[in-house]
């Protein structure tokens, strides 16, 4: 691992000399554009998953409270109550979203003026996300993922612009392919559909909603005391916060993913030249602002 | 796409049960909203193979029984033949499910 980093770093320096100065004004503004924009869908995503599970869960368990178990198989019963919510299945996309903060952290990082400590612990969280992901592991093995982050460090810590415009388009040349796998990912399972097909998220989030709400209507209209119906009404909040994650944000989330996508090409494409393309930028910053306006009011209410 | 008629039929199958006063029809209706909650399960669990004839076969059944659920939604006289096409929607994707060994 220590000569596959001391070959990179070579490599890295021996380029340096055709880099020229550091960073464009032009450069550093797209680049801090798209790292906040990463760092906001990719925080977002990873928060919503942590809340769709637990509410999940909540739902899951308020079904059985009111109908009991289902005779159907594979549907919640009370040894799995987090059936469809799974830590196996959650997990994976936490990860995948967690990733693309992490990206977003570690170039901010770079671009902006850092300190060694924050770049240090921006680019560890980084390959710890990707070396997790099996979109990644199929493209990059462990030990490049740890000689990068090496490299990262070593010339991201210093403090001259010509080599933190270094590490900086190495991080965009090695990880940009990885991100638009990441952001495949988060595009199909969060999908509203039409197209692509609704995902397994939204799908999921439909399935548990709707049991829901029928258990809770059944409930509600065989109450014939006060008690009985606000009982049932608190419930019915519970659906209704559950709908609302699910109309609101899976559509959101996918759509951030895809500007996120076209911007990640466009950056993958231009990045080198002293005047990148801002184009698709404008679409991701947007997207990301409507998603995390989107999730104050819900995460508000 | 199989995902996207199951998920339609539920939502259908939803508001039919909001609906109807008939609890005979209600109570078929709550019966049938379970089973294709178990199978939009199994097809989230699993990615299904959309060359199957089953799969197929399973997302046009599940159209037709959508197409006549807006029609009952509009008309609850219509709700029994809405019935009688969910079920062979219904069965039709348990064909699936048991051909790719899920159930």
């Amino acid at each position: 691992m220590k000569r596959t980093a001391l070959a990179l770093g070579a490599a890295c320096l021996l380029t340096a000399a055709s880099l020229g100065c550091g960073l464009t004004a032009r450069q550093k503004l797209v680049l801090a554009d798209f790292s906040k924009s990463a760092a906001t869908v990719g925080e977002a995503t990873s928060g919503e998953l942590k809340t769709f599970r637990e509410k999940g869960i909540q739902a899951n368990t308020q079904v059985i409270v009111l109908k009991g178990e289902s005779p159907i198989p594979g549907l919640p019963q009370l040894g799995s109550l987090d059936r469809g919510y799974e830590l196996s299945r959650v997990q994976p996309v936490i990860r995948a979203a967690d990733a693309l903060a992490a990206y977003g952290q570690t170039m901010a990082a770079l671009v902006n003026d850092t300190q060694t400590s924050d770049i240090k612990k921006a680019s560890t969280d980084l390959m710890q996300s990707l070396g997790q992901l099996p979109e990644v592991k199929a493209h990059l093995a462990a030990e490049q993922l740890d000689a990068f982050g090496t490299v990262i460090q070593e010339i991201g810590g210093i403090w001259v612009e010509r080599k933190r415009k270094q590490a900086v388009l190495m991080l965009v040349d090695r990880f940009g392919p990885a991100v638009d796998r990441l952001c495949d990912r988060l595009i199909q399972d969060f999908s509203a559909g039409p197209t692509p097909a609704k995902g397994w998220v939204y799908l999921q989030l439909q399935l548990t909603t709707e049991r829901l709400e029928v258990a809770v209507y059944d409930q509600f209209t065989a109450s014939a005391t006060y008690r009985d119906r606000q009982l049932a009404l608190d419930t019915y909040l519970l659906t209704n916060d559950l709908r609302a994650h699910r109309d609101e944000v899976c559509a959101r989330i996918s759509e951030a993913a895809a500007a996120m996508k076209r911007a990640n090409a466009s950056l993958m494409r231009t990045i080198h030249e002293d005047q990148p393309s801002m184009e698709e930028l404008k679409e991701l910053s947007e997207r990301a602002g409507t998603l995390q306006s989107a999730l104050v009011i819900l995460r508000h209410k | 796409m199989l995902g996207d008629q199951l998920s339609d039929a539920l939502t259908n199958i939803t508001q039919l049960i909001l609906k109807t006063k008939d609890p005979a029809k209600r109570k078929r209706l709550m019966e049938q909203h379970e089973q294709l909650a178990g199978e939009l399960q199994i097809l989230v669990d699993k990615m299904v193979d959309q060359a199957l004839p089953e799969y197929v076969a399973a997302t046009a059944a599940l159209e037709e029984a959508n197409l006549q659920a807006e029609v009952a939604k509009l008309d609850l006289d219509k709700l029994a033949a809405t019935i009688t096409s969910m079920a062979k929607a219904i069965d039709q994707v348990m064909l699936l499910a048991a051909k790719i060994s899920l159930v």
